[in-house]
């Protein structure tokens, strides 16, 4: 795992100082990856957007603790996990929550390249994947975002949630079985 | 290789984590067995679908709206710099003498099933502002301290473990209402200077901004310790700037000072010694209860309490909250212990000169309020109606005057729910 480059590092010490500017392109650079975790996390746009918004006030608040040794954007998916994740329990204990119950219908829709048939299919397995996800147990479910839709490295992840490689390996591939039951009807059919 | 490990590593194998010789035995095996294959195959295509979802965009203008909550937030505090330098347990009572420079002391209050804690606080050259903000109760959930904790666990408001699951239920209900309520009046109060309108569009613009989030991953005390520091410390170096100011203060200004400059680190912690509480002849202790979640001994809700003032070295363990411990802890930051077992606590802490409480959640204290000569009477009157009526319905308070109060803590059953003390 790179540490932070250079100038990714001035722009943080500059937001640092103070530099709201600077601090807003800190935030352009990582808003989709923040914003990606929370949604897959929590299955819901507005709620992503908030615990988004949320991720980088409090980045902007905790900066002078960020260091530089790990990558800002694993201490930001730190962030962003750990927000999403409380958020999740609050709205769960409100008995808000269904699992499933994502907008994620649209996922996909825009690429019309294969046609719109196999756009609308894309579509639906988005929804049904995105709901495989979140009846995910909540470890198992954030470990499978981080590495198979964030695309994070193994030790990026233990980073990010604090927890052994040998945790993070578990339950990846605990979490991978039971998506590959709840999917089993999808990629059998998937285009 | 045989299945059961074959289909253990599968996972690694597909990600090429692998040494090479385990991964060319499972290879072979994969080869051979037909079964292990088609779980192989189902992995992969697993993976495959949940890649897809990858690429998800924040929506538009998010930056922008990040800016604009950070702008909100940014009337009321400047962004953080330089290293934390002073210690949460200077922060209690009765600390602040009236030095020439005025000083905003706060006191975090542990309190009910959530957290009240001072979240931040803004001082200027031309008068005081306390602004005080509620945290969300996603991030009270993190601060709960469990009578199961190991005994060596600090008991502080940071989120150890877990409560029983019927608190979060109780939170949550309790919330709502509260939050709503909260949102109204989320800016507590605004004491501004004698020779200054409020100014309503700033006061709108707080109001509406976003519950405060502390960074609630660590340490959320001492990052809020950090930031009512870095609030004092930006104080008086606004004093002294403006001491050492050839033209001194701005025409208008009621500004009094005999602040020592330069005002060094020796003189702050002169200015936030703690003083014991001093007898108020005449005057009833004001009982204040404090009603820490189901189980939770009074022991145990005092420790939490008294942690958030105590200094790292000295805070109280599960396993030191005994009555011995406790006591002397808490007599080096200036309570008086009245009654200390594990049914029941009684502190007594004196406050002044202005007090308010509010929604049980917060407790502010302002001393030293000489830089505009303004009484605490004259300072309470400029606090805007709605907030003083908000903060007087749900507190027996008499604002503006020194009072004795005595923080209680009880123990409660597991099953009783919280009282809802705030409910008109």
């Amino acid at each position: 795992m790179s540490g932070t480059p250079l100038e990714e590092m001035e722009l943080v010490e500059r937001a640092k100082a103070g530099d709201a500017a600077c601090f807003a392109s800190l935030v352009r650079l990582y808003q989709d990856r923040v914003y990606s975790v929370a949604y897959r996390v929590l299955a819901s746009a507005e709620d992503a957007a908030d615990t988004a918004q949320e991720t980088f006030l409090a980045a902007w608040e905790g900066l002078a603790r960020f260091r530089g040794d790990s990558s800002l954007y694993t201490w930001l998916y730190r962030i962003a996990v750990n927000k999403a994740l409380a958020r999740r329990r609050s709205r769960a204990s409100k008995g808000r929550f269904v699992a499933g119950s994502a907008d994620g219908s649209l996922d996909g829709v825009a690429d019309f390249a294969d046609g719109p048939q196999v756009a609308v299919e894309r579509a639906e397995n988005a929804r049904i994947v995105q709901a495989a996800i979140s009846a995910l147990p909540e470890d198992l479910r954030v470990i499978v975002v981080l590495r198979d839709i964030e695309g994070l490295e193994y030790e990026e992840i233990a980073e990010v949630l604090e927890i052994p490689l040998g945790t993070v390996k578990s339950r990846l591939h605990r979490g991978r079985l039971d998506l590959r039951e709840s999917l089993k009807g999808v990629f059998r059919v998937a285009p | 290789m045989e299945c059961e490990k074959t289909k253990d590593l599968l996972s690694e194998y597909i990600d090429g984590r692998l040494p090479v010789d385990e991964a060319a035995a499972i290879a072979a095996h994969l080869e051979d067995c037909r079964g292990c294959r088609e779980v192989e195959r189902e992995l992969r295509a697993t993976i495959s679908l949940v890649a897809r979802l990858a690429g998800k965009e924040a929506p538009e203008g998010f930056a922008e709206g990040v800016s604009a909550a950070l702008e909100r937030r940014m009337l009321l505090e400047p962004p953080p710099v330089g290293a934390r330098r002073w210690r949460w347990a200077a922060w209690s009572f009765g600390g602040i003498s009236a030095a020439a420079a005025a000083v905003v002391l706060a006191i975090l209050i542990v309190h009910g099933p959530r957290e009240g804690r001072l979240e931040h606080q803004v001082q200027t050259d031309t008068g005081i502002q306390v602004a005080l903000r509620e945290k969300r109760a996603d991030e009270f959930s993190r601060i709960r301290i469990p009578t199961d904790a190991p005994p060596d666990v600090e008991l502080r408001g940071d989120g150890i473990a877990e409560a029983p699951a019927e608190y979060d239920d109780r939170l949550a209900a309790r919330h709502d209402d509260m939050r709503e309520r909260l949102e109204k009046s989320e800016v507590a109060d605004h004491l501004m200077d004698p020779g200054r309108q409020p100014d309503r569009d700033r006061y709108a613009a707080l109001a509406s901004a976003p519950p405060v989030i502390a960074d609630s991953i660590d340490e959320p005390a001492d990052i809020l310790a950090y930031k009512a520091a870095e609030g004092l410390q930006r104080v008086l170096r606004e004093a002294a700037d403006i001491s050492e100011s050839p033209d001194g203060p701005a025409a208008g200004e009621a500004v009094e000072r005999d602040t020592p400059a330069p005002m060094d680190d020796a003189w702050i912690d002169k200015q936030l010694t703690l003083a014991p509480p001093e007898a108020l002849p005449g005057q009833e202790p004001q009982p204040v209860q404090m009603e820490f979640y189901s189980e939770q001994s009074a022991l145990l809700s005092t420790a939490v309490f008294a942690n958030n003032f105590l200094a790292p070295e000295s805070r109280v363990t599960r396993a030191e909250s005994t009555p011995e411990t406790l006591t002397a802890r808490l007599e080096g930051l200036s309570f008086q212990v009245l009654e200390l077992s594990d049914e029941r606590a009684v502190l007594h802490g004196r406050l002044e000169p202005v007090r308010i409480l509010l929604n049980n959640f917060l407790l502010v204290e302002v001393s030293g309020l000489t830089q505009s000569g303004e009484t605490p009477e004259e300072i309470v009157s400029q606090v805007d109606a709605e907030t003083l009526d908000m903060v007087q319905r749900h507190h027996p308070v008499a604002l503006g005057e020194p009072m004795h109060v005595q923080y209680i803590f009880v123990r409660r059953s597991a099953k009783e729910p919280a009282a809802p003390q705030d409910v008109e």
